[in-house]
């Protein structure tokens, strides 16, 4: 009896194991995203998600994107629907992607609608509402049945996502593991509209814009390269004594960069958010000519009121200090955030404009402190 | 005694040395000679380790002296200085500001969090929490009745603080988390000069209440027939707990550990129960130990620093553990 329990026990843990099994990587042609993989199969299209998280090692997702409905894939493959008309996403940024896509109409269902900046989204809610479901691991499986939801896009910051993912696959929902936000260069996470492009049969439109912005930023990261002088530039906001800060191999680390500045901890080479101890931050960035990306910060003020030693910094003195929050709702949702992902071209020419002191009025994203 | 002052003078000038910057004695020296200096040194010095040292001493000594008059007062080895609900009621009042307002899009003039915004929070919640406390023990004479009572509303607060972290967005979340870890460096200015003044003056009626304190440790009853009056007692004591523990929970988040640890640590190194020796060994104690904590907590010449919290129980408890085994007993006092 107990050889039988153990049996079906160790049956039940191979089988389990099986879908996260590492397969062999197959070459991937994109330009700068590493997390994703997109290969034609006669019958299908083969989308491959590689560790969609911080701390995840050999986790894969794939997904099945059928020629046509006669067509058929492998089992142990999730099957995305075809054009997938009702769907749901529990981060802003997809929305991002699919309205570049045209496929915004689909989204019947959301986290929270007061973080959505899109214009086009509120425009569709007004119409039709859009319904709320609830944040990351809490969400309302119920409620996406009852909209007859077919797809949700998701993305996880940790394994605790997995409970979550094999509970909407019960409920016969395909989650679909978006992990953009892991890409560490700005047009990686741009090159996820391939994706999508891939779900909604949309490949040219997708490869085409992307290929566009993706000229447009090499295009200007190439003439900050001429100038000599490089301003030296600190970000964030500390909590609590402790500064939170990109590493030296992040997305606003790569972006500073290819906008001609020195980021002050750009010898760093992690590619995670650090803390700092609030002292080790003045000693670096003391001196630094801008700071940038405040956070909650709105103002010159709101940054004394938090820390009166704040205004110790030379970037504050001199009224350096900018933030992203000019195309920012009051309900919290923010463009930056949103819109920035497809469009980090913009991003980097507004850090340029910052960097060079041209007029501020120009800046699409970002705005100077007062 | 004297030895115990003397460590939290040589822990005080450490912990402004050392740091993610470390200071060396001759730097230190010659930076407290020059005045109006600029240099970062300086500057390090005067705006962040003087202010840091400065809340370390004034909290370690506020949460010990509150701890060893709950004590007492309670007569339970097991109380210390959130026992009235203090520091839950802080927590919902900050949970209230840093989660509530996001998640329930509250939106207004917070959408900033500023120091004042967080600090007004805490002190209402602990505020509040503390008036229902009063107002219910002017019914209740048995001071157990009191001490079970304020576990209660404490934890049907602290539910309450449940529900706002379970629909709250991961961002919120993790600041409020972050708060209830603790923190001693973010006292600058007016800020300090307030927790000194309310600390003051809550150690002030303690010493007041020294010889009523000593009674107290021979029951209520025992003390009603020499006179004292209870009431007035007990609504002196719980002002100074609160404007103690109130205000360093305020300015610092909910800080663990020292307020019950050190009033045993005192009552252990002095061997007494006399509160006009205990008050001012807690005092000095508490300093010390709150100082060392942030020492290691600084991680002297890493880049990073751990959460307050952690290092006072990482710290306190093996001392703890080690006078159990020495002694054996810490309830023959009460």
């Amino acid at each position: 009896m107990r050889f039988i329990l153990l049996m079906c026990f160790s049956v039940i843990l191979v089988f389990s194991c099986n879908h996260k099994k590492t397969k062999r990587q197959v070459e991937s042609t994109n330009k700068y995203a590493r997390h994703f993989i997109i290969s034609e199969k006669p019958d299908y299209t083969l989308i491959t998600i590689n560790n969609p998280w911080i701390d995840a090692q050999d986790i894969q997702y794939q997904y099945a994107v059928l020629r046509n409905e006669n067509s058929k894939a492998p089992n142990g493959i999730n099957i995305i629907p075809l054009s997938p008309s009702r769907i749901a996403t529990i981060s802003t940024t997809h929305i991002a992607f699919l309205q570049v896509l045209n496929e915004l109409d689909n989204l019947k269902a959301v986290s929270s609608k007061q973080y959505v900046y899109s214009e086009k989204f509120h425009q569709i809610d007004s119409k039709e509402s859009v319904t709320e479901v609830g944040f990351d691991t809490n969400l309302n499986i119920e409620k996406l049945l009852e909209l007859n939801v077919s797809v949700v896009f998701l993305y996880g910051i940790s394994n605790e996502i997995e409970p979550l993912r094999k509970k909407l696959l019960r409920a016969g929902i395909i989650p679909v593991m978006i992990g953009e936000y892991m890409e560490q260069h700005p047009l990686g996470k741009a090159e996820w509209i391939k994706v999508f492009g891939a779900i909604y049969n949309k490949k040219e439109l997708a490869n085409h814009y992307f290929d566009s912005i993706a000229n447009e930023y090499q295009k200007l990261a190439q003439e900050t390269t001429k100038s000599k002088s490089k301003p030296i530039v600190f970000t964030g906001l500390p909590w609590n004594d402790t500064w939170h800060t990109p590493g030296g191999n992040t997305y606003t680390a790569q972006l500073i960069k290819d906008a001609g500045g020195l980021y002050v901890f750009h010898n760093d080479t992690s590619s995670i958010n650090f803390q700092y101890d609030l002292e080790i931050v003045y000693q670096r960035a003391a001196k630094a000519d801008f700071w940038i990306n405040t956070g909650t910060a709105g103002s010159l003020n709101d940054i004394k009121g938090m820390d009166e030693r704040l205004t110790l910094f030379k970037a504050f003195a001199n009224k350096n200090v900018y933030n992203h929050n000019k195309r920012k709702l009051v309900g919290g949702g923010s463009d930056y955030m949103e819109s920035g992902v497809v469009k980090p071209h913009l991003i980097l020419k507004d850090l340029i404009q910052i960097f060079n002191q041209t007029d501020s009025a120009e800046l699409y994203y970002y705005q100077k402190l007062n | 005694m004297l030895i115990i002052i003397f460590m939290a003078i040589i822990l005080f000038i450490a912990d402004l040395v050392l740091g993610s910057v470390i200071i060396s004695l001759k730097d230190f020296w010659e930076i407290l000679q020059t005045q109006g200096g600029e240099t970062y040194l300086h500057k390090i010095l005067f705006n962040f380790r003087i202010p840091r040292a400065l809340t370390a001493v004034a909290a370690g000594m506020a949460l010990s002296v509150s701890g060893l008059i709950m004590q007492t007062v309670f007569r339970n080895p097991l109380a210390g200085p959130f026992v009235l609900g203090i520091s839950s009621g802080a927590s919902l009042g900050v949970a209230l500001i840093i989660i509530g307002f996001q998640a329930f899009g509250w939106f207004s003039a917070f959408t900033v969090l500023s120091n004042w915004a967080i600090v007004i929070a805490a002190l209402l919640g602990s505020g509040l929490l503390l008036l229902m406390l009063l107002i219910v023990s002017t019914r209740v004479k048995d001071i157990m009745t009191i001490l079970i009572l304020g576990i209660l509303f404490s934890s049907s607060v602290s539910a309450l603080v449940s529900i706002l972290q379970y629909f709250s967005p991961e961002g919120a979340l993790k600041s409020y988390v972050i708060w209830t870890m603790g923190n001693l460096g973010n006292v600058t200015g007016d800020q300090l000069f307030i927790l000194w003044l309310a600390i003051g003056i809550g150690i002030f009626i303690t010493l007041f209440n020294g010889k009523r304190l000593n009674i107290m440790l021979l029951g209520e009853q025992y003390a009603q027939t020499t006179g004292v009056n209870i009431f007035q007692f007990r609504l002196l004591i719980f002002i100074a707990t609160s404007l103690l523990a109130g205000s360093v929970t305020a300015f610092c988040g909910p800080i663990g550990f020292i307020g019950i640890a050190v009033p045993h640590i005192a009552r252990l190194i002095f061997k007494t129960t006399n509160h006009f020796i205990l008050v001012p060994g807690t005092l000095f104690l508490g300093a010390a130990i709150l100082l060392l904590s942030d020492i290691v907590a600084h991680l002297p010449g890493s880049d990073r620093i751990l959460p307050i919290n952690s290092i006072t129980a990482l710290l306190g408890i093996p001392i703890v553990i080690w006078i159990i085994f020495k002694n054996r007993n810490l309830s023959q006092v009460f």
